[in-house]
């Protein structure tokens, strides 16, 4: 291994459903990503993203006003 | 053998004080490490329903100790559902046993001179007998070296039973002096049994019956380890609580309770599974060969239906009871729920294929996507019916049913 080396973590996309309202910025923010279900909230991915997903996914969890969502390492 | 104790050794109706318990289970040594392997060993799974293998769960907890400062280790006797007693049987018969399991848990958990731990038993308001004597229990061995133990009361609503909630309650409590009991939504929803306090310091929830286990494991080790399941039957007569030895099958168990053959029964509760009476008549009642085919026996719940009783009206009934458990706070649950149980009472009237068509969309869009399981329970309960009584369900797409026969024709 050198140093152009990327070590990838597998980026997983996660919510709080707690703290989601249901308005669906998000799904305006990552279109490609996320839709949303009858009643508005968010169907977030289960799948590891690739890296153009984890961009489009950053803006989500950027501007979602709740702070409901986060990149997390899938273990 | 039918009948056969493991954890539930006092009498039905007697309450074992701590002497009486010492004399028939001896005195609890101090622990150590060794306990974890003797559980590993048997591959205790938890009773609160999951059965996940209770040694797996202590794998973070160690990791995290050496440099934390506290261990609380949490005894989850709230059983929310209606047709559960059994926690509450062990609390009322056996209390000592539990906080054995409790004690000698923290001390093979906790071993450098650092840290402390702490006991707490989380049971719901209300719950008055098992409070009276798990504080009695408490008193009667305030004597000994032991960590600090005490009660905390959990809202009697079906989600407090949840560990997310439990541990909320646990942090919550230690912030601001206030316990609040909503499930919390966990970072990590692989482990929602461990959580560090706001300080980095575990939480450790364990169900009463697995804690009662462990408290007997800790005293006769993984060689003397009895196989037993602990279960709570709606009979006719109302809820009966037994532990069977692992040769009982369903069987037998109904017949020794005067139950009459079913044609289904609900398996693990309201968030269980309805499994067709021939498929489950002649295996064990018990959790490992459950397992093998593809069943779980969850908290130990079996509700028989009643020969009078029509399988879509009671799954529209409890779908209902469970849309109303919802603390409300996802919104997947807080829609989702009420949307399935308005379907399903439907259904139990008139099985129209549009509204069956949108009970299983509708199904499809709820699990996973709470903070606690609560939903998924449901969900999985609702598809369960929707299968062992698709022959109902074309009666009653008839308006006919088979339970019923003549009810509902016109
Ligand atoms: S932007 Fe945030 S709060 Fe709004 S719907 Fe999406 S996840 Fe929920
Ligand atoms: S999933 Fe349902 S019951 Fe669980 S926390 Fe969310 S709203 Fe409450």
């Amino acid at each position: 291994m050198n140093d152009s080396t990327t070590v990838m973590t597998n980026i997983v996309l996660r919510i709080n459903p707690q703290a989601c309202d249901g308005i669906g910025m998000c799904a305006h923010l990552a279109p490609d990503l996320i839709s949303l279900d009858r009643w508005g909230y968010p169907l977030i991915p289960t799948r590891v993203l690739d890296v153009e997903e984890i961009s489009q996914a950053t803006k989500a969890v950027k501007g979602c006003p709740r702070k409901a969502l986060h990149l997390s390492a899938d273990q | 053998m039918l009948v056969d104790y493991f954890v539930l050794s006092a009498p039905a109706g007697q309450r074992e004080d701590y002497n009486a318990h010492i004399q028939r289970n001896g005195v609890l040594e101090r622990c150590d490490r060794s306990l974890i392997d003797a559980v590993a060993e048997v591959a205790l799974t938890g009773r609160g329903g999951a059965h996940f293998p209770v040694a797996r769960k202590w794998q973070p907890v160690l990791e995290a100790m050496p440099t934390a400062a506290r261990l609380t280790v949490v005894v989850n006797a709230a059983e929310g559902e209606p047709s559960s007693r059994k926690d509450a049987e062990i609390m009322r018969r056996n209390p000592h046993l539990v906080l054995d399991g409790a004690v000698a848990l923290s001390q093979s958990l906790v071993t450098g001179t650092y840290a402390a731990a702490d006991i707490v038993v989380w049971l719901h308001e209300g719950d008055d007998i098992s409070l009276s004597s798990i504080q009695r229990a408490m008193t009667e061995r305030a004597s000994l070296d032991e960590p600090p133990m005490r009660v905390m009361l959990a809202p009697a609503r079906y989600v407090s039973g949840e560990s997310t909630s439990v541990i909320r309650a646990v942090q919550s409590e230690r912030r601001t002096g206030k316990a609040t009991a909503f499930p919390r939504f966990t970072p990590d929803p692989a482990r929602p049994w461990i959580q560090d306090d706001a300080d980095g310091n575990p939480i450790l929830v364990h169900n009463c019956e697995t804690m009662a286990r462990i408290g007997q494991i800790a005293r006769v080790g993984a060689l003397s380890y009895r196989a037993t399941s602990l279960v709570t039957v709606t009979t006719p007569g109302g809820l009966r609580v037994l532990e069977v030895g692992p040769d009982t099958t369903f069987a037998t168990l109904l017949a020794s309770l005067g139950v009459v053959t079913p044609s289904a029964v609900l398996l693990g509760g309201y968030g269980g599974q309805w499994v067709e009476w021939l498929r489950i008549a002649d295996l064990p009642v018990d959790p490992d060969a459950l397992r093998t085919h593809g069943l779980s026996l969850g908290a130990g719940i079996i509700i028989p239906l009643a020969p009078d009783e029509c399988g879509l009206r009671k799954t529209a009934e409890i779908a209902s009871w469970m849309a109303g458990q919802s603390a409300k706070a996802c919104g997947p649950c807080t829609f989702g729920l009420p949307a399935v149980a308005e379907l399903m009472e439907k259904i139990s009237h008139k099985a129209k294929s549009r509204d069956l068509r949108e009970l299983r969309e509708v199904c499809g869009l709820i699990p996973g996507r709470g903070a606690c399981r609560h939903p998924d329970g449901t969900v999985r309960m609702v598809i369960s019916a929707l299968e062992v009584f698709a022959e109902d369900l074309d009666q009653h797409s008839h308006k006919h049913c088979l339970a019923h026969p003549r009810k509902h024709r016109r």
